[in-house]
């Protein structure tokens, strides 16, 4: 049945119908067994209700109750269905209780899929956003290593454009560079070793 | 008739109502009620609408029946699960 079940029922306003729900249920599984009107009248007035007449109940039997039967086997599809699709779920490693699943499953009646199709759907919407996620993941760890590269170069250009003033400036080091006759690489070499000499000298209490 | 949302939320109502009491088990006119979850919501609904949202909970392992020996009306009680979610809703923040 996926009609809903509110679709094709009155409000009804008889005696019965408007016994507590509880009592109608008792009444209802009653009159499924087979018993008389006597039995459901001992049942009313044991609940503190007033009998009711034969006919009320010939007319509750072709109304209410049948409406009731109606709603019966609806819950039962129901409870079956989405039961269906917490076995599926399950047998797939997911569970109901992650909320993004719930949010889906709890609509799942009006999205007019089979248990199966809405489990597997899960599923794989499940393993997108947690493949999304590791990439999105990915990502952002790229991001931050690059910004992170970023301004390490922008601190060695800053330090470097800083000893060249301060090293351009010093006797020791213009000595080295003129000197003639001496290759690039022995200069280097020259200044390093008194770029040592400086910083240890800089260290020294 | 309520709409979907409207149902969903009514789920949810009775799911967290039932959770809050985990150890009391009840019966569908007294979680319709406004001392269910009638104050949880704001909107009308009927017993029939608990009923749904509670067949609902029961498929999905959140709530079960408890009937009481020898009676022919329905008791309903959390499940672990169904507690589970709650703890981890008020968690999750």
């Amino acid at each position: 049945m996926n009609v809903n079940m509110k679709h094709s029922q009155i409000t009804r306003k008889g005696k019965i119908a408007r016994l507590p729900y509880e009592l109608r249920e008792q009444v209802n599984h009653h009159i499924r067994d087979g018993a008389p009107a006597a039995r459901l009248n001992a049942i009313l007035v044991h609940n503190g209700h007033d009998a009711v007449s034969d006919q009320n109940w010939t007319n509750w039997r072709q109304g209410g109750y049948q409406d009731w039967l109606r709603e019966q086997a609806y819950l039962d599809e129901i409870r079956e269905e989405y039961e269906a699709v917490r076995r599926q779920l399950e047998a797939g490693g997911f569970s109901v209780l992650d909320k993004a699943i719930l949010d889906v499953v709890l609509d799942f009646k009006s999205s007019g899929l089979t248990p199966d199709k809405i489990a597997s759907a899960i599923a794989a919407l499940k393993t997108a956003v947690n493949g999304s996620e590791r990439v999105k993941i990915a990502d952002q760890r790229t991001k931050l290593a690059e910004q992170a590269l970023a301004f390490e170069r922008d601190k060695f250009r800053f330090k470097l454009a800083e000893n060249i003033l301060r090293f351009a400036k010093d006797a020791k080091v213009q000595e080295i560079v003129a000197r003639s006759g001496s290759s690039q690489e022995d200069n280097i070499k020259a200044i390093l070793a008194y770029m040592d000499q400086v910083e240890a000298a800089a260290i020294k209490p | 008739m309520l709409s979907r949302d409207q149902k969903k939320s009514l789920q949810e109502a009775v799911l967290e109502f039932m959770a809050a009491r985990h150890k009391q088990t009840f019966i569908v006119s007294f979680l319709a009620s406004q001392n269910g979850v009638g104050r949880l919501v704001d909107f009308k609904f009927e017993d029939v609408d608990v009923a749904e949202a509670i067949a609902v909970l029961c498929g999905l392992g959140l709530v079960r029946e408890t009937r009481p020996w020898g009676s022919a009306v329905k008791d309903y009680q959390i499940t672990d699960d169904g507690a589970k979610w709650r703890y981890e809703r008020q968690h999750e923040t």
